[in-house]
């Protein structure tokens, strides 16, 4: 089984089998379009990503290397949050500096499932709270100057929501 | 590990103005700043985070902080989520903060519905609306009563609109002498209620004048009055005018109207909607038949007369595009529907029809998976849905004899297919020989199954149930105890609407109890939380239940008292006045909210 060598950071590399490494669109784009040729035993270098945020990547892709190519979808179903499978849910349980570090990770190497499940379970973090609970949450400065949040609000009860 | 790049600061900003991360820890002189004010991902990933999120959560996520608000007002997909519906109370309530909306325009907001706001709209032509105008791309003017020239101003500073709704059906007495040099070129949908008189003719022409590349065109004269005749000719001018472009109309046809529009060169309409039709059918039929070969979608809707029949001509054509057929025609001489027509269209996927008597069909439908049925009561053709239509999903039923009921678990059994079913106006025989009105004086207003007399005993989870039913909608009332028998049979449901609030404890029980994959349940009488409008989902583990009773606790006590340990509920989050409340699972992962 044909393997590559990819680069961290911290100056880690890793060996990994080509079709896991291909879940990432930017590792496919360099080895398809540019022609980085793999068989040099030279390691692609992945100057953002960190090797902890890697192995844990690696993992993921490990799991998900034989799933389907996924339909487009649709605006609707973009919204769904309540979809994220049992696997990935376990998967992302860890704090949120990791979480948000394979998110940043994922987007630079192009992995677009993987950034789509981030993206629910931080949704989901966001989802039924009040503005202060999110800013506990993430730990968010409440900047607005004095009264301006207030503006926000009275302006949003003007809103009515989007009819289908 | 150390500290991860600033990748808030590096990444690309795209059209993002980002506030300085800095800003807020300068405001706090003297004291140590140990997080940094904002979670360090890049502009782009929180949008797409928040492209999950409904107009709900998108508002308090945009009263976080200054940064997240910017993120969400300069995407147009997110703020597309909001309209700002202005009418005359909320004006004359909060005089200053509207104006401070519509002249500052800082509020990104891309939609504005102005309704019964006559004294309004000249007052903001006194300051200036610009601001806000130049973000706009959907604007809807219901029932202003506003002189025309307003209007004519108005629309003169919204240039980047793309859909435009005029509903003004109070007829105009005279129209001041208006003058219109500008074009809204991106204008795409336009819709127009008017009255129909002869001074409406002059604004449908100025509007022709205005917006040259029409894709979706709408006019509607007051329903059931007469157009006048030049109304009637600006319509087809209109039409003429936009042929290039336009892939759907939506008209009342008068004769004259739909003998011009068959014969037009040019036209090819994807859609086309025939409203509050009032003439003979075969005049109708010319300009179906003229855009055959280009349609897609077709929705007649109106009445045609007693003794109207749906002369659509035999044979030797197809309406080879038609994927979405709608029949609501009101009095027509049912025993004429002729089902043969439906052959005609061999892509059919979705069918609304007064009724269906598949004795006239020849063959199968098998791309048909959406079938709605507006008068289910008087042919029994049930079990025949399911032999002509084998590959159905949604089956909506109205107007139905409960007598059916058990007809149509067999029916649901036998297809394998169905996953959602709707019935609404359920007939119930019973409430007219009084049988109804002695079980609400004793407070018992569940009739029993024996009551019905409808063989409902033989219904059991072994000889009905259905594994592929996700989505069960009863807008109607219904007995508890064949509610009861409905859910027990589809074990698998993901969502439940019902109208009303089921005044029988056991009706919860068994919710609680058989539907562990039930992920919605809505509970709303109030029909402005039906199932189209619910914007967000639940989160995993998660159940939403929609209500409309300010005193909720009779639901979440039920709910909670039923469940089984694993399945404890714990209230979870109560959304905008009380209309939501959600309750999820114990050892659910999301126990970090309140």
């Amino acid at each position: 089984m044909s393997t590559i060598k990819l680069e961290t950071s911290d100056g880690v590399k890793f060996t990994v089998k080509t079709q896991v490494a291909k879940c990432s669109g930017t590792i496919r784009t360099m080895l398809e379009d540019i022609g980085i040729n793999p068989q040099d035993g030279e390691a692609i270098p992945l100057s953002n990503v960190h090797s902890t945020i890697l192995q844990k990547i690696l993992v993921w892709a490990e799991h998900h290397v034989d799933d389907p190519e996924p339909p487009r979808e649709d605006a609707d179903a973009a919204k769904r949050t309540d979809d994220i499978c049992s696997w990935d849910e376990d998967f992302l349980k860890v704090d949120q500096r990791t979480l948000f570090d394979v998110m940043l990770a994922a987007n630079y190497l192009d992995m677009k499932q993987l950034i789509a499940v981030c993206c629910k379970t931080v949704a989901n973090m966001i989802k039924g709270k009040t503005a202060d609970q999110i800013r506990r949450t993430f730990n968010i400065e409440n900047d607005f100057p004095p009264g301006e949040e207030d503006k926000i609000r009275l302006r949003n009860q003007f809103c009515e929501e989007r009819s289908r | 590990m150390d500290s991860p790049p600033n990748v808030v600061d590096s990444s690309p900003s795209g059209s993002v103005d980002r506030e300085p991360v800095r800003d807020a820890a300068d405001t706090m002189v003297g004291e140590q700043v140990v997080f940094p004010s904002l979670p360090f991902l890049p502009p782009e990933i929180w949008t797409m985070v928040f492209r999950h999120l409904g107009p709900f959560s998108l508002s308090r996520v945009r009263a976080t902080c200054r940064t997240w608000n910017r993120i969400v007002c300069n995407c147009r997909a997110l703020m597309d989520n909001f309209c700002i519906q202005l009418d005359g109370k909320s004006f004359v309530k909060n005089t200053e903060n509207v104006r401070a909306l519509v002249t500052t325009g800082d509020g990104g907001f891309t939609r504005v519905r102005f309704h019964e706001v006559s004294l309004v709209i000249p007052e903001l032509m006194g300051v200036c609306w610009a601001p806000m105008a130049e973000n706009l791309h959907t604007l809807s003017i219901v029932k202003c009563r506003l002189l025309f020239s307003f209007v004519v101003q108005l629309l003169e500073q919204t240039r980047n609109l793309r859909v435009l709704c005029f509903c003004d059906l109070e007829p105009r007495k005279e129209l001041e002498d208006v003058s219109c040099s500008f074009r809204l070129d991106g204008l795409r949908n336009l819709r127009l209620a008017l009255f129909g008189n002869a001074l409406d003719a002059k604004i449908l022409r100025i509007f022709r004048e205005m917006c040259p590349r029409l894709e979706a065109l709408e006019i509607k004269p007051k329903p059931w009055t007469q157009p006048s005749a030049e109304f009637s000719h600006e319509v087809v001018s209109f039409v003429k005018a936009s042929r290039d472009t336009l892939v759907e109309l939506t008209i009342n046809p008068t004769k004259d109207l739909s003998e011009q529009l068959a014969a037009m060169n040019g036209l090819s309409l994807a859609r086309l909607k025939l409203e509050e039709i009032s003439i003979p059918m075969r005049e109708l039929v010319c300009i179906i038949m003229a855009q055959k070969s280009h349609l897609e979608y077709l929705e007649l809707n109106g009445s045609v007369g007693y003794d109207a029949r749906l002369d659509i001509p035999k044979g030797g054509y197809t309406f080879p595009k038609l994927k979405n057929l709608q029949l609501y025609i009101q009095d027509i001489d049912l025993e004429c529907i002729e089902m043969n027509f439906l052959h005609t269209m061999p892509k059919l996927e979705i069918l609304q029809i007064q009724e269906i008597d598949f004795d006239s069909l020849e063959e199968e439908l098998p791309n048909l998976k959406e079938l709605i049925i507006i008068n289910s009561l008087y042919r029994n053709s049930l079990e025949d849905i399911i032999q002509w239509c084998p590959n159905v999903r949604k089956v909506h039923l109205n107007d139905i004899s409960i007598l059916y009921l058990k007809e149509i678990l067999e029916m649901v059994r036998l297809s394998e297919n169905i996953e959602e079913l709707t019935l609404t106006e359920i007939f119930q025989p019973e409430i007219e020989n009084g049988l109804y009105d002695l079980h609400q004086e004793t407070g018992d207003y569940s009739l029993t199954s024996e009551d019905l007399d409808l063989g409902m005993d033989t219904v059991s989870f072994q000889t009905h149930s259905s594994t592929t039913m996700r989505i069960l909608d009863l807008q109607t009332d219904i007995p508890c105890q064949l509610l009861r028998t409905m859910v027990m049979v589809y074990p698998n449901l993901a969502e439940l609407y019902l109208n009303h609030e089921p005044r029988c404890d056991s009706v919860f029980f068994v919710i609680c109890r058989r539907l562990p994959q039930l992920k919605i349940l809505g509970l709303c009488h109030c029909g402005k939380r039906v199932k189209s409008r619910v914007t967000e989902s639940p989160r995993p583990s998660e159940l939403l239940v929609i209500t409309c009773q300010r005193d909720d606790g009779r639901v979440v006590r039920l709910l909670q008292l039923f469940a089984v340990n694993e399945l404890s509920f714990v209230p979870c989050r109560c959304l905008k006045q009380d209309d939501y409340i959600c309750l999820h699972r114990k050892n659910c992962s999301h126990n970090r909210c309140v």
